[in-house]
């Protein structure tokens, strides 16, 4: 990666001198989204107090296993091993809260391996699927190191978080990272025709998306990178009705990307051949379950109920969705339950949609109408109970009338 | 979301829709005119045949020009037995050699149907070689799905585009499609010249005990007729009212629909095989095949006769579409139907009217449903339903109310 002369690290720079909370937080924002944003936040006011005081585990204890590190830097193609990048990442991190340091990789180290060893910190994440808040840090910093030294994909990604929320950021910021990112909009830089895409994207304007989008395939059209394009272009194909580009570039999308990176397409293609290939889209529709994706486990559900008929299978998919307080995945496991007529079970369903829908009002009229075409079912069903009955007066009856049954209730072996 | 027939179906067993059988005859002139009231399909359909906007053709000449008929993939539908002897008869030749030439011209005579049967099922099957590869095998999908996918494509782009009156058509004529069925008859060949050589002019003898054997363009009406004697006639799956996905069907009927089907064909061996094995993956996908096939076979036949100012369907290709769609009773001889002026009448309507009974209200026929929507996922109980109540068909007595003017020629 060729460095270029870049006056943004001056203010990423101070913001890692400063080492402020609310770095991390921004960063967690433009990263994660709002509901990890939010679940930031309560940690952060819960620490907020000794926040600046806050020892950091030491680095061995967190950082990931070096079978999993190797693996990840032989796909990502790096120079180095992780013995070499192990001692560069623990410097790092041991100097991440001291003040008015700068940070120093060996001479050998040009911007790319800082953002390889970015890339790397942000696989695992995606890999573990779970976040890490001092990992992140340490990610942040990298990040904003391969800026400081001229990577255009790290400038690129800083530039467009201050373009994606430009009412968090000064105007003066602003400004500067539209002109960096014209600047490298002409170089044609990948990753900005990328960025520039999901943009219009998110702003919908659909056919300036398309028009980046296909920018960015001229460059690369067989990277990884070029699968999440392709995905994002099969959206926009069935934005817009045109569902056979929409499906060409959701294969195109799965061919490229692993799965765990395009789980969205294989949802999206399982949908379009719901009706014509069911098969297919089972299996597309099972690989999305494989990475928990939650509308999976319904349509599985659905699909294995109404059209395979195999309904312990069905019953199963819409357990995963219960477990995950999907209110169909309820009504599909009642249906399920009535059909192999195991009506404890169903009552025991049926009941706890009750629950949900005292707790969320917007269930309830969802509730009414499965009361209304279900009534037989339901009325069926209340008669079963897994807990024993405990009537008195049939006792009391039994009792009086079956006097033999509590005299010979001994062994009497 | 685009796609939700899954739900729909979930839908459709909560909530049945109400969908109207035709009457069980048409003798009654009010309960025709009542039902053309009420399916705007058949409506169309009687007003495209009354204005001779569909018309029955006996050839389609020059053969190529046509994209609708494919009629060198399909058997002779009138035997010219006849015709040779009389014109013997009429020649100067010695009363004692008549008889003679006669068979001999006639063994002639079925020696080239045999030899144009053969080269055109060489070409039906090398023509279509590279469609397949085209769409097929690089998609690895089967031609049948694929289409099957692009009309559903079509026909949601046409509904969710406001002011596009006309369905995308679909990328290959209905006579590629079928052709590309039709090709698996290739198989027959070795069998069909072996006995040539073997046997001669008394092949056609053989063909005749043995239908079977012979590709399906070398049939003679009687050896259709045969075939058509052979199949046992299928009964509606199940109510039609009611959703019945391939995978809902017990063993027993789903194995003797496909031992009867007149489309796909799975070898008998493999039919015992898999019913020994339990194996129910196969089997309910040929159905599913059997069924998007049908239906593909149906919206290009229907788009053509609504949408062309003249459409002409061959004698050999309507004698096909009710043999597919098994739209004819055991004793029938659909040959002899088809060359008479009632009969073909007879065949037309029966179409109409399945065509009526599965598309009305569907984006196909200009209303607003998908197919899929309407009658659910692979919805086999409708596959071979005739659209009349109690599975029952026009036969001439109800050609008096169903129309008044003959355009058929």
């Amino acid at each position: 990666m060729d460095s270029m002369p870049c006056a943004f690290h001056i203010r990423t720079k101070s913001e890692v001198r400063k080492g402020t909370l609310l770095t991390a937080l921004l960063a967690c924002r433009i990263y994660y989204g709002p509901a990890m944003f939010r679940l930031s936040v309560q940690i952060a006011k819960r620490y907020y107090g000794n926040f600046s005081a806050l020892k950091r585990p030491p680095f061995n204890e967190i950082f990931p296993p070096k079978r999993m590190i190797n693996k990840i830097l032989f796909d990502l193609d790096s120079r180095y091993a992780s013995g070499k990048l192990y001692v560069v990442y623990e410097s790092v991190y041991n100097n991440l809260d001291k003040e008015n340091y700068t940070r120093e990789f060996p001479n050998s180290f040009n911007a790319s391996d800082v953002m390889i060893m970015k890339k790397v910190l942000e696989k695992v994440r995606h890999r573990t699927k779970s976040i890490n808040k001092h990992l992140l840090e340490l990610e942040n910093s990298l990040l904003d190191s391969a800026a400081e030294m001229g990577n255009k994909d790290a400038v690129a990604l800083l530039a467009f978080d201050v373009l994606k929320d430009p009412s968090q950021n000064t105007s003066e910021d602003v400004e500067y990272s539209k002109l960096l990112i014209k600047d490298l909009y002409k170089r044609k830089h990948h990753l900005t025709l990328k960025l520039t895409g999901d943009l219009a994207f998110k702003n919908n304007n659909l056919k300036e998306a398309e028009n980046y989008y296909k920018q960015f395939l001229d460059v690369e059209d067989d990277t990884f990178l070029a699968g999440e394009v392709y995905g994002q272009l099969g959206l926009i194909g069935l934005r817009a009705s045109n569902l056979a580009d929409a499906e060409r570039f959701f294969l195109k999308s799965i061919q490229l990307s692993p799965l765990k990176y395009s789980v969205h397409s294989y949802f999206y293609l399982s949908q379009m051949y719901m009706s014509s290939d069911p098969l297919k889209a089972r299996t597309l529709m099972e690989n999305c379950a494989t990475q928990g994706f939650k509308e999976s486990f319904r349509s599985l559900g659905y699909l294995e109920m109404n059209y395979f008929k195999d309904y312990y299978k069905s019953q199963e998919w819409f357990k995963l969705g219960m477990e995950l307080f999907d209110i169909e995945c309820f009504i599909g496991y009642f249906d399920c339950c009535c059909t192999l007529k195991e009506w404890a079970m169903a009552n025991k369903c049926y009941k706890s949609l009750q629950r949900m829908a005292e707790i969320n009002p917007k269930y309830r009229p969802l509730l009414e109408e499965f009361d209304v075409a279900r009534s037989d079912k339901i009325m069926t069903s209340s008669q079963y109970s897994f807990q024993p009955v405990f009537n008195k007066e049939l006792i009391g009856e039994a009792k009086a009338t079956e006097q033999s049954i509590f005299r010979s209730s001994k062994w009497g072996l | 979301m685009l796609f939700a027939a899954v739900r729909r179906q979930r839908v459709l067993q909560y909530h049945p829709v109400l969908r109207l059988h035709f009457s069980s005859g048409f003798i009654d002139v009010d309960k025709f005119q009542e039902s053309l009231r009420l399916n705007k399909t058949l409506s169309k359909l009687k007003d495209a045949h009354s204005n001779g906007a569909i018309q029955i053709v006996k050839d389609i000449y020059p053969e190529n020009s046509n994209e609708v008929n494919s009629d060198r993939s399909l058997p002779m539908c009138k035997f010219l037995k006849d015709e040779i002897f009389a014109k013997t008869e009429n020649e100067l030749i010695q009363q004692w050699r008549k008889p003679l030439v006669k068979w001999f011209r006639l063994g002639v005579y079925c020696m080239k149907y045999y030899r144009d049967g053969i080269k055109n099922t060489y070409l039906t099957y090398k023509e279509t070689r590279e469609l397949l590869n085209k769409y097929e095998r690089q998609s690895k999908t089967p031609l049948i799905t694929r289409m099957y996918q692009n009309i559903e494509y079509n026909e949601i782009k046409n509904r969710n585009i406001k002011g596009q009156n006309k369905i995308e058509p679909l990328p290959i004529s209905r006579k590629d499609y079928v052709e590309s069925f039709r090709r698996r008859q290739i198989w027959k060949l070795p069998v069909l010249i072996i006995t040539l050589v073997l046997f001669e002019e008394l092949t056609a003898v053989l063909f005749y005990f043995f239908p079977k054997i012979a590709p399906h363009n070398c049939l003679t009406p009687g050896g259709f007729f045969k075939v058509t004697q052979s199949l046992r006639k299928l009964s509606p799956i199940g109510d039609t009212l009611k959703y019945q996905s391939p995978y809902g069907l017990s063993k027993k009927p789903l194995f003797f629909i496909l031992r009867n089907s007149t489309t796909i064909q799975l070898p008998k061996w493999k039919l015992k095989l898999y019913e020994k094995l339990d194996n129910r993956k196969i089997p309910c996908e040929t159905l599913a095949r059997i069924h998007q096939y049908i239906f593909v076979d149906d919206w290009l036949l229907l788009q053509y006769f609504l949408h062309k100012p003249v459409a002409k369907i061959s004698y050999k290709e309507l004698v096909n579409c009710i043999w597919e769609r098994q739209l004819y009773y055991l004793e029938e001889d659909l040959n002899y139907m088809v060359n008479n002026d009632e009969g073909r009448r007879v065949l037309l309507w029966r179409l109409f009217i399945y065509w009526s009974f599965r598309f009305d209200g569907t984006i196909t026929v200009g209303s607003g449903q998908l197919f899929s929507e309407k009658w659910g996922i692979n919805n086999v109980s409708i596959l071979n339903f005739s659209g009349m109540k109690d599975n029952m068909l026009v036969t001439r007595n109800d050609l008096n109310n169903l129309d008044g003017v003959d355009v058929c020629k």
